[in-house]
């Protein structure tokens, strides 16, 4: 260790040399005659030295601006050691030079010390109608001391009731404070436990790329301080207004203890340090220091019951802990998933080591899906899966079954079709019902439904209705002839209807408000028919039509809204499947 | 009279008994009962035996009772670190107990290569095969793992072999300590 802060800065000067004075060297000798004329022009060494100063002090700048991380790494011990002295010299001159940065934060700091205290001590000052007051009364009296000396004394102590020096690779205790020893708490179950909650802790973390490590576990009265580095790690147990310098001093403690016998430490395998006196000494003698130590004579067994239940309680807490980040864990890969997502499903944790996964997905089989990849995750507690997974029907022929699952559907692919989409199950098919369906739009939806378990059962095709729903054939008045436009429409509509196994085309004559109700009804039928005719006529199959007798009050209803361009002169088409056709 | 401290730890799949193996032990009680805490139980034992130089020893075993391997969970690898013995056990009732056993010699010693290594078969009572087949078992582990220094089966349930096994492991976690180089020992 002494080896190295020496060399650090001899290397250290040695590069700063190469820096500065290869080039110095190279310029010399660039400039030897000038500098040779210099010399022996007769004048002083003072007036020479000027006259090359800002020679050298360029090429210094220039050097350094050249290679600044070089420059920087040379110059940083350099300039901390020359500090350090500067701040051993000229203690004052510092401190006053850094008050105007320091001195509103220091001040801050005492402050929200005070303040912490002055609680502390109202908090005392309330106890005195209590025994713990009394008994403070009393003790004042009989020592002789004020009773505010013994608050203060209360407020700002911290005794340490117990110290363990543990091997952190085996778990077992190499020395710990004599104090402990009468006591019924066994320190070697006591290290060992708490090693393995370390490690616990140390590995529930590893997937995270963090280094957490336990620093401390707080549980009621008591603070177990918990300081290690390499092959050892040492465990005090505090009592009272633990604060940082408290952590500070186990430090001290723990850097004592390293410097002196870390070579002992790394070499440790179960048996008796070489110094082992000397070690045990070193913590008795850090325990005995504490403040309030002769109070700590009278450690009941009730406060070394305590002390387990601290264990205790932090094993319960890295239970708890470990159950919180697998069910959020759990939670996070569910809702990376899309096809997860959609269903709502979430983990919830179910008594020790148990989770249990809430949400209606449509198969059972999806279930399998869920929780495989869900087992899938690294776990040192065994983690027993149960599932509340429902399937919300059992066929999507059932339409309060299925609406569930639609409605899910619709909003998954609204989402990714800016709310465009809206689904309908009929008779064994899904349909879009939207707006912006084109070829390409169909085929990722139909590969996305095909996806999703369940629905691969019932689904055939993506029919895009909008394109076919809704169209009219219009008529002029008094005529059930076909004009050219309309032709285009139907042959359109047949080639869609023959492009998938299964559809029909429903068709419903009307007319305009002229004549008879039965005249009108009349005609309405027969433009439905010439319309059919054409149909069958392009190779249509005549069972894939269905002629709808008219409607004389949806064409009323129509007449009136005006909607249509043709005056109710139309005939309209809907494309269903064909069991709607029979 | 010599001190040691040493740590042994328990390796195997769910189930194949280590825990009752360590109740026995520690507690001459057989039971069970499963521990779930942070995957391992910590359990104590001394033993005393005096050598051939007429030296007194006395060990205080630190056993880690370790959770059993599964499909979806494994043993934080800290665990192990510093382990002068891993007994690794495996179940007799298994089809094939010897490749998980051998498994587990292989993570053991990724983590602690200086560790002694014992293997024990457990629930020799409900073993049902002839003798033949459990001295093959014995075979393969050798043939895979050379530097295995102890296998015996065992049963939790009866006691059979339980102590000797701990007892062993003890006495060969000091023996270690000094170079001591261990011949390979059936029981």
């Amino acid at each position: 260790m002494n080896q190295l802060t020496k060399d650090a800065p001899l290397s250290g000067i040695s590069e700063l040399r190469s820096i500065l004075l290869d080039h110095d060297l190279s310029w010399l000798g660039e400039n030897r005659s000038e500098i040779e004329t210099l010399l022996i022009s007769g004048e002083s060494d003072a007036l020479i030295v000027e006259k090359l100063k800002p020679h050298f002090i360029s090429l210094f700048e220039e050097e350094l601006t050249k290679d600044t991380r070089t420059a920087a790494k040379v110059l940083s011990p350099l300039i901390s050691s020359s500090l350090k002295t500067q701040i051993q010299k000229e203690r004052g001159q510092i401190v006053d030079a850094l008050y105007p940065i320091m001195g509103s934060m220091i001040t801050k700091y005492v402050a929200e010390s005070v303040k912490g205290i002055v609680e502390n001590l109202n908090d005392k000052v309330e106890t005195n109608i209590s025994w713990k007051g009394i008994n403070r009364k009393m003790t004042a009296k009989l020592k002789g001391v004020s009773e505010s000396d013994l608050l203060l004394r209360e407020a700002l102590s911290v005794e340490y009731i117990l110290a363990y020096l543990i091997h952190a690779e085996t778990g077992l205790v190499i020395a710990q404070s004599a104090d402990h020893e009468e006591e019924d708490l066994d320190a070697d179950m006591v290290a060992a436990a708490l090693t393995a909650i370390k490690d616990f802790v140390s590995d529930m973390h590893a997937g995270d790329n963090t280094q957490a490590q336990l620093h401390s576990i707080e549980m009621g009265d008591e603070t177990l301080i918990i300081e290690g580095m390499g092959s050892v790690f040492l465990a005090v147990v505090c009592r009272g207004d633990v604060r940082l310098k408290t952590k500070k001093q186990v430090q001290a403690l723990f850097k004592v203890l390293l410097e002196k016998h870390s070579e002992d430490f790394s070499e440790y395998s179960g048996g008796k340090l070489k110094d082992q006196l000397q070690v045990e000494s070193q913590i008795n003698s850090f325990v005995a220091n504490s403040v309030g130590q002769s109070d700590s004579r009278l450690i009941s067994k009730n406060r070394k019951k305590k002390i387990a239940l601290v264990l205790f309680g932090a094993i319960g807490l890295c239970v708890f802990l470990s159950h919180v980040y697998y069910k959020n864990r759990l939670n996070k890969f569910i809702k990376s998933k899309a096809d997860f997502s959609m269903y709502n499903i979430k983990a919830n944790s179910k008594g020790l080591y148990s989770y249990q996964f809430n949400g209606a997905i449509p198969d059972k089989s999806y279930k399998e899906k869920v929780l495989s990849e869900a087992k899938s995750y690294k776990s040192i507690i065994p983690i027993k899966l149960s599932e509340k997974l429902t399937v919300p029907f059992n066929s999507l022929n059932d339409s309060k079954k299925s609406s569930e699952f639609i409605k899910q559907l619709e909003s998954h692919l609204s989402d990714k079709y800016s709310g465009q989409i809206f689904m309908g199950f009929y008779e064994g098919h899904l349909f879009s019902k939207g707006y912006v369906l084109d070829e390409k739009n169909i085929k990722e939806i139909e590969t996305e439904l095909a996806g999703i378990r369940g629905v691969d059962k019932y689904f055939q095709h993506i029919i895009s209705l909008d394109k076919l729903q809704g169209r009219i054939i219009g008529f002029n008045s008094n005529s059930i002839e076909i004009n050219d436009a309309s032709k285009f429409i139907l042959d359109e509509i047949k080639g869609r209807i023959d492009s998938v196994e299964g559809l029909g085309v429903k068709l419903m004559g009307s007319s305009d408000k002229q004549g008879t109700l039965a005249s009108r009804k009349n005609i309405a039928n027969l433009r439905a028919k010439e319309v059919s005719k054409y149909l069958i006529a392009n190779g249509l199959s005549s069972e894939k039509i269905n002629i709808v007798t008219s409607d004389l009050n949806h064409m009323k209803k129509l007449n009136n809204s005006g909607v249509d361009q043709y005056g109710g002169r139309y005939v309209s088409l809907s494309v269903v499947p064909m069991s709607g056709i029979k | 009279m010599i001190e040691f401290k040493k740590k042994i730890i328990l390796l195997g799949d769910y189930g194949v008994g280590k825990t009752s193996l360590v109740r026995r032990y520690v507690d001459d009680s057989f039971s069970d009962k499963y521990h779930t805490t942070i995957g391992v139980k910590i359990s104590k034992k001394s033993v005393r035996w005096i050598d051939e130089k007429s030296q007194n020893f006395h060990v205080q075993s630190m056993i880690w009772d370790i959770q059993g391997r599964s499909g979806y969970s494994s043993i934080p690898g800290k665990y192990l670190t510093g382990a002068s013995v891993g007994l690794v056990i495996g179940d007799l009732t298994v089809e094939d107990p010897v490749v998980p056993v051998c498994e587990h010699i292989d993570y053991l010693k990724a983590f602690s290569p200086n560790a002694v290594v014992f293997v024990a078969f457990n629930k020799l009572d409900l073993f049902k095969l002839p003798e033949a087949d459990l001295n093959d078992y014995f075979r393969r582990v050798y043939n895979v793992h050379k530097n295995v220094s102890f296998i015996v089966a065992t049963s939790a349930k009866t006691g059979q072999e339980v102590e000797g096994l701990f007892e062993k492991a003890a006495k060969l976690a000091v023996e270690a300590e000094d170079g001591y180089q261990h011949q390979p020992t059936v029981v």
